[in-house]
């Protein structure tokens, strides 16, 4: 009958390559894992489904992506933290910056066209210039127009007060398409909540993607 | 040899403080939304909340705080420093052939990287990049590698690789209009994935980049990336090839152990006069020379030739015959032919 005589330097050896080998199959294997479990997450549909909103100043889509270098100085440069930088799950979209009024709307301070290095958001000198979107109003969410209530509260919320919203009797907003910048701040503060009565669409020319 | 270790502590210095700078930036800026949303007191109790009262004592008590958060702005890829715009010249390249748009303002930000480079070589990736901090450690991780008794290997390609993959790069950056090596160009990629981990509490496939770059390194070739494989590198070693600061060997001191040849992270071999455009003046093999035989010069007069210099020139003294007799055959032999301690492979 042959012996196996386990030396102390044997059972060491077999320790340590045992222990570094189950280590790597472990990390390798969680990783495979999780990477083929994970389901990709999707975005809200101003990314993806409905063309997305980009900073003050930004060329037209095309363009604009040609530029970014995804630096994200202009993300940083933002006075608010409005300028949001999308993660690996928007694919080309990766690191350039995007805003959601919903959770924060463009104050514009315009800091962000100053921050930018290759010009992909342009240096503007007046609010008014920016055109970021086109706020759109939903007359049968709003609680002015559909008579459940009195709010007003997009008209004040508004940079360009009295330009870009005009209000009708009873509080009732109404989007001046020519001046309106699209920062957002209306959809912010909307009162519905889920889905709000006035939101900011991309404007159409700017729609290339 | 105390020359080495010096300047070599010097640079541990300066990586870790740009690492440092690294997470600074977001975290001024992030202090800097919630200034101005005044929401600072809603994150008391957090680690943020202190930071950011911290802050806000000492920042927020100057005249114009805005204007002081928006001189510092970015990460490596482009940064804002002191209100000077520094950008990589790998963004620039990326930039100018994805849109075939002029930026004077772009090139502007050019210049102190340019310069740097054209004087001290590919200083950036031996002193700046995180990536090779990350890849120095993993280097040193590869002697674990070998006690576990794992498989390892270290295999070699080409060094002009890496030109191949720059300009491969930017023709599909050309054409399909966006800049893709910022996805995979690891200073970039780590900038991006501190500002995702401060701001998101996630990382992103980026980080999956550096974890599979550092791997590869650990067990199948050594120092791949910053050899063979990065664009970024790519550009630098092009900048740098005729830099003016130089490692020089002195002949008569230098007594062929080949302990340069071991340390060098790039693959290059000082001991017999082959520092390529890839030198970036780390100081490893300095630090290394147990004779101080190595050392910097300042030479303009042979920019002519970029890596090699003539057998037995030691600056200030007439080479001896004798003492190049070890090198001289080595000298002439070509980059990765020659044996060394450094290509044996790892125990399979």
């Amino acid at each position: 009958m042959p012996k196996t005589r386990i030396t102390r330097r044997g059972f060491l050896a077999t320790a340590r390559r045992g222990t570094m080998r189950i280590g790597i199959v472990a990390a390798v294997g969680t990783t495979g894992i999780e990477l083929a479990t994970r389901r990709p997450r999707i975005l809200p549909r101003e990314t993806v489904g409905a063309p997305h909103l980009r900073p003050p100043g930004a060329l037209a889509e095309t363009e604009f992506l040609a530029r970014c270098i995804r630096c994200q100085r202009c993300s940083e440069a933002c006075s608010v933290g409005a300028i949001q930088l999308p993660g690996s799950e928007a694919g080309i979209l990766h690191g350039t910056p995007i805003i959601r009024p919903q959770q924060k709307a463009c104050t514009l301070c315009l800091r962000c066209g100053k921050a930018c290095p290759t010009g992909a958001i342009q240096s503007l000198e007046k609010k008014d210039d920016a055109r970021i979107g086109l706020a759109k109003v939903d007359k049968r969410l709003c609680v002015s127009h559909n008579g459940t209530g009195a709010c007003g509260a997009c008209y004040t919320a508004c940079p360009l007060r009295g330009k870009a919203i005009t209000q009708e009797m009873q509080f009732r907003p109404i989007v001046v398409e020519e001046k309106c910048v699209g920062c957002g701040q209306c959809e912010e503060v909307c009162i519905v909540h889920d889905n709000k009565a006035i939101r900011v669409w991309a404007r159409p020319r700017e729609v290339t993607v | 040899m105390k020359r080495g270790r010096l300047v070599v502590a010097i640079r541990r210095c300066v990586q870790l403080s740009v690492i440092a700078l690294l997470v600074v930036l977001p975290v001024l800026s992030q202090y800097g939304h919630y200034r101005a949303a005044r929401a600072i007191e809603d994150l008391e109790g957090t680690w943020r909340g202190t930071v950011f009262t911290y802050l806000e004592r000492t920042i927020g008590a100057m005249p114009d705080p805005q204007a002081l958060l928006d001189k510092f702005v970015g990460g490596l890829w482009s940064m804002k420093l002191f209100g000077v715009s520094i950008t990589d010249p790998l963004a620039v390249l990326e930039m100018t052939a994805a849109s075939r748009a002029w930026h004077p303002a772009l090139w502007i930000s050019l210049l102190i990287p340019v310069v740097l480079t054209v004087l001290l070589g590919r200083v950036f990736c031996a002193w700046i990049c995180p990536m090779h901090l990350l890849l120095e450690i993993t280097n040193s991780a590869r002697r674990l590698v070998k006690w576990a008794e794992l498989p390892s290997w270290d295999i070699h390609f080409g060094r002009g690789n890496k030109y191949l993959v720059l300009g491969l790069g930017l023709v599909a950056v050309a054409v399909l209009g966006t800049p893709l090596m910022a996805l995979i160009y690891p200073p970039a990629v780590i900038g991006r994935e501190i500002q995702a981990g401060l701001r998101l509490h996630t990382l992103t496939a980026g980080a999956s980049v550096i974890l599979g770059i550092a791997l590869f390194e650990l067990l199948i070739s050594r120092r791949w990336w910053c050899r063979y494989v990065c664009p970024g590198g790519a550009v630098y070693s092009l900048l740098g090839a005729y830099r003016a600061v130089r490692v020089r060997r002195a002949v008569q001191e230098c007594t062929a152990c080949a302990k340069c040849i071991t340390a060098c992270e790039m693959g290059l071999r000082p001991m017999v006069d082959q520092m390529g455009a890839e030198c970036d003046n780390c100081g490893d093999c300095v630090k290394a020379c147990p004779e101080g035989a190595l050392g910097w010069v300042v030479s303009i007069e042979d920019l002519r030739r970029p890596g090699e210099f003539a057998p037995g020139y030691a600056p200030g003294t007439a080479p001896k015959a004798e003492a190049t007799t070890p090198t001289r055959s080595a000298a002439s032999g070509t980059d990765i032919t020659v044996d060394s301690p450094e290509t044996r492979v790892g125990v399979a």
